[in-house]
C-alpha cells in the first residue's frame, strides 16, 4: 500500500533493471531447451497445432485471448523447466534396455543439469566489473561547486567511482565525498546480489541431485512417475526442503540479509543525494518533514496530557 | 514416459490454461470485502476504528470479545465469507463481538511506536467498550502479532481483562523452525526504517512467499489449473488472494521496535521487554489463557507459541492445536466446524 515507492527514471535504476531482465534473458536462454519447440509463425507450440486446444479455449480462438494463452503457457513452461528436463532425462533413460546403461544414462544426465545450472549462476555469482559511463554527458553545471545536472548524477558508478580514493578537496568535497559512497554501497549491493545468486545456485543444484536421487529407485523398479506434474510436484518438495535447510543456515541468512542491508545503505544515501538538490532549489526535504512530524506528535501528546488533567 | 504423452499432457494444460483464464476473467467482480457481517463503527482515532458486530442470535451474559489483529494484513480473513467466518460463527453462539480494524498506516505515521499501539490504541478501545457495555473487564482474542500485542497489553494493564485468548500468537521468537524470525536476526532494522520510513507492505509479503518460494511463487498457481472449471474455487482463490497482498505498511517505529525487541532480542521470553517505559512481565497475567495454534503452520510454528504455557503466572491454561496452517486457522472447513465453538465453550466457563 506504499505511496512512497515511486522512484525517478534514473539512470542508476535503469542499470538495475538491466541486470533483472539480464537475469531473466540468462534464465529464458537456459529454460529454452527444455521447452516445446515453437511452430512456425511463432506464438503456438506444436502441441497446439497438433491438438489445436488454444482454439478450443472458451474464449475464442487467435487474438489477444490466444495470446494470453500462450504467455501463461510459456510462464507456466519456464516454472516447469527443471521438472520437463528430468521428465525427458527419464524417458530417455527409461528408453534403453540394459538396466546399467539406464542408471548411467540418468546419472549423467542429472549431472549435466547439474553442471548446466552451475554454468548460469556462474555469471550472476561473480559481480559484475563497475562500468564507468562518461560523466561529462550533463546539461551543464547548474551552479559552482555543483555536480553537472542529468542522469548521471544518479549513478554512483559512473560518477564517484573516478574519484575512489582520492581526498574530497575544493567547495565540491562534500559533493565528491558523497558520490564516493554511492559508489562504494553499488559495490556493496553487487556484491551481495552475487554472494546470494551463489548460494541460490548450490541450493538449485542440491536439490536437482536429491530429486535424482529420488527418482533413480523409481527407473530402477520400473515404477515411473505415470505424469510431469508428478515430477514437478516432487521437484517442488524436493527443493522446498533443501530450501527450508539452506535458507535456515546462517550463510544463507546472512547473505540475504546483508542483500537488504546494502540496498537500505544505498537508498539513504540516493535519498541524502537527492536531498542536497531539493535544499539547493528550497523543496521540503524527508528531514524537514520528519522535523514537523515529531513536532505534532509533542503536541498532540501534550494536548492528550492536558485533555487527562481536565 | 513417452513423447506423444508428453504432447498430450501439453495439450491438456492449454486447454485448462484457456478455461482457467475464461474462469478468472468471470471471477474479476470478486472482492475481499471488509467483512461479510453487519457491524457498526463505534469507535474512531486516527486511522483505527473499532467495530462492534450486530447480534445473529441473543447475546449470552459474558464479557464482550475484542478481537486484537495483527498490524501486518487486514482483518478480512476473520470475517471472509458467510461460509468461512469465525466471526459470524462466535455471533451465532451469542458472542458480543468487536474487532479493532487498524487501518492503513502512512508516511504521517512513520513515528507511531508500540507504546501508542499497545498502551495508547488499544488501552482506549477496551476502555471504550468498557464504559459502553458497563462491564469491569473484557475477553481479549489476539491474532498473530495482535496476540503478542494482547499479551503486552494484560501483562500492562490486567484490571480491564477477563479471560485471554491468544491464536497463532508467536511468543518464542527463537525456536530453531522459525525461519522468518532466523532471516531477521541478521537485518539492519535501523536502516531499513530509515531508508523507508514507513515499511513497505509488499516488502513484508516477499519475505513471506520467499519462506516456501517453489509452493508460494509457482506451484500454487500451477495449481490453480486443477481448478478450471470450477468458479466457486476461482472466486476463493482470487479472494485469498487479494488479502494475502493486502498488506497494510508498517509504521517504521513500531516495527523497528516489534523486530528488535521481539524478533532480533527475543525480549518477552527472555525478559526485559519494556512498552513506553513499563516493564512487561508476563508472570503477572493470571487470567485465564487459551492458546490456539496450527500444527502446520510455517509463519508462526507451534514451537513458537507452546512456551507461552509456561511464562505467565496463569493456573488456568489451556492448548488448543488444529491440524491446519496459519492461513487455513481462520479459514479450513474444519476450523470453522471447531474452532468458535472451542472458543464458545471456553469462555462460558469462565
Amino acid at each position: 500500500m506504499s505511496t512512497d515507492s515511486g522512484e525517478n527514471p534514473t539512470a542508476w535504476l535503469q542499470a538495475m533493471q538491466k541486470s533483472q531482465s539480464d537475469w531473466m534473458r540468462q534464465w529464458t536462454q537456459w529454460a529454452a531447451p527444455f521447452m516445446p519447440p515453437l511452430a512456425p509463425g511463432g506464438g503456438a507450440t506444436a502441441g497446439s497445432t497438433a491438438g489445436g486446444a488454444g482454439a478450443a479455449t472458451p474464449m475464442g480462438a487467435g487474438g489477444a485471448a490466444a495470446g494470453l494463452t500462450q504467455q501463461v503457457l510459456s510462464q507456466v513452461e519456464q516454472s516447469l523447466g527443471v521438472s520437463r528436463a528430468m521428465w525427458d532425462l527419464l524417458g530417455r533413460s527409461a528408453a534403453l534396455a540394459d538396466t546399467g546403461q539406464r542408471l548411467a544414462s540418468f546419472n549423467d544426465g542429472v549431472q549435466q543439469l547439474q553442471a548446466q545450472l552451475g554454468r548460469f549462476f556462474a555469471p550472476l555469482a561473480a559481480p559484475a566489473a563497475p562500468g564507468v559511463a562518461s560523466a561529462a554527458a550533463g546539461a551543464g553545471a547548474m551552479m559552482p561547486g555543483m555536480p553537472q545536472f542529468g542522469p548521471q548524477m544518479f549513478n554512483p558508478l559512473a560518477f564517484g567511482l573516478p574519484f575512489a580514493g582520492l581526498p574530497g578537496v575544493g567547495p565540491a568535497r562534500e559533493q565528491q565525498e558523497a558520490m564516493e559512497r554511492l559508489a562504494s554501497l553499488a559495490q556493496r549491493v553487487m556484491q551481495a546480489q552475487a554472494q546470494l545468486a551463489t548460494q541460490w545456485g548450490q541450493l538449485l543444484q542440491n536439490a536437482l541431485r536429491d530429486l535424482g536421487g529420488a527418482l533413480t529407485p523409481k527407473l530402477q523398479s520400473g515404477t515411473l512417475p505415470g505424469s510431469l506434474r508428478e515430477v514437478y510436484d516432487q521437484w517442488v518438495a524436493t527443493a522446498e526442503k533443501i530450501h527450508a535447510g539452506a535458507a535456515g543456515g546462517s550463510v544463507f541468512a546472512q547473505a540475504q540479509s546483508e542483500l537488504a542491508n546494502a540496498l537500505s545503505q544505498l537508498r539513504i544515501a540516493q535519498r541524502d543525494w537527492l536531498e542536497e538538490w531539493g535544499r539547493a532549489f528550497d523543496l521540503p526535504t524527508r528531514a524537514e518533514l520528519n522535523s514537523l512530524h515529531q513536532q505534532v506528535r509533542a503536541l498532540k501528546e501534550a494536548v492528550q496530557k492536558l485533555g487527562d488533567k481536565v | 514416459v513417452s513423447g506423444a504423452g508428453a504432447w498430450r499432457d501439453l495439450a491438456d494444460l492449454q486447454q485448462r490454461i484457456g478455461v482457467t483464464i475464461a474462469g478468472l476473467r468471470a471471477a474479476a467482480h470478486t472482492q475481499a470485502r471488509e467483512g461479510c457481517s453487519e457491524r457498526d463503527a463505534v469507535h474512531r482515532e486516527d486511522k483505527l476504528v473499532l467495530y462492534r458486530y450486530r447480534e445473529r442470535a441473543p447475546r449470552l451474559d459474558l464479557p464482550p470479545l475484542l478481537i486484537v489483529y495483527a498490524l501486518v494484513n487486514r482483518p478480512t480473513m476473520m470475517d471472509l465469507q458467510p461460509d468461512r467466518s469465525l466471526i459470524r460463527r462466535l455471533l451465532e453462539l451469542g458472542l458480543d463481538v468487536y474487532l479493532i480494524d487498524w487501518g492503513y498506516p502512512d508516511g504521517a505515521d512513520r513515528f507511531v511506536d508500540l507504546n501508542d499501539y499497545i498502551n495508547g490504541y488499544i488501552d482506549r478501545c477496551v476502555r471504550h467498550i468498557v464504559q459502553a457495555r458497563a462491564v469491569p473487564a473484557v475477553n481479549l482474542l489476539g491474532v498473530c502479532q495482535g496476540g503478542t500485542f494482547s499479551l503486552c497489553y494484560t501483562a500492562l494493564h490486567p484490571e480491564h481483562v477477563r479471560n485471554l485468548v491468544t491464536m497463532v500468537t508467536p511468543v518464542d521468537f527463537h525456536t530453531p523452525d522459525n525461519l522468518l524470525s532466523r532471516w531477521v536476526r541478521d537485518l539492519d532494522v535501523d536502516a531499513l526504517v530509515e531508508a523507508y520510513g514507513v515499511v513497505p507492505g509488499e516488502l513484508l509479503n516477499a519475505a513471506y512467499v520467499s519462506l516456501m518460494p517453489f509452493r508460494l511463487l509457482q506451484q500454487k498457481y500451477l495449481h490453480l489449473l486443477d481448478a478450471a472449471g470450477d468458479q466457486a474455487a476461482l472466486e476463493n482463490f482470487v479472494r485469498m488472494e487479494q488479502w494475502i497482498f493486502d498488506s497494510p505498511d508498517q509504521a517504521g517505529e513500531a516495527f523497528r521496535q516489534f523486530a528488535r525487541d521481539f524478533f532480533q532480542e527475543n525480549r518477552l521470553v527472555r525478559g526485559g521487554l519494556a512498552i513506553g517505559g513499563l516493564p512487561v512481565e508476563l508472570r503477572r497475567i493470571r487470567q485465564p489463557i487459551l492458546n490456539v495454534f496450527g500444527t502446520s503452520d510455517h509463519l508462526v510454528p507451534p514451537s513458537a507459541s507452546r512456551p507461552l504455557a509456561k511464562l505467565t503466572g496463569c493456573r488456568d491454561y489451556t492448548e488448543l492445536e488444529l491440524d491446519v496452517g496459519h492461513i487455513g486457522m481462520y479459514v479450513s472447513g474444519r476450523t470453522q466446524r471447531e474452532l468458535p465453538r472451542a472458543l464458545h465453550d471456553w469462555l462460558a466457563q469462565r
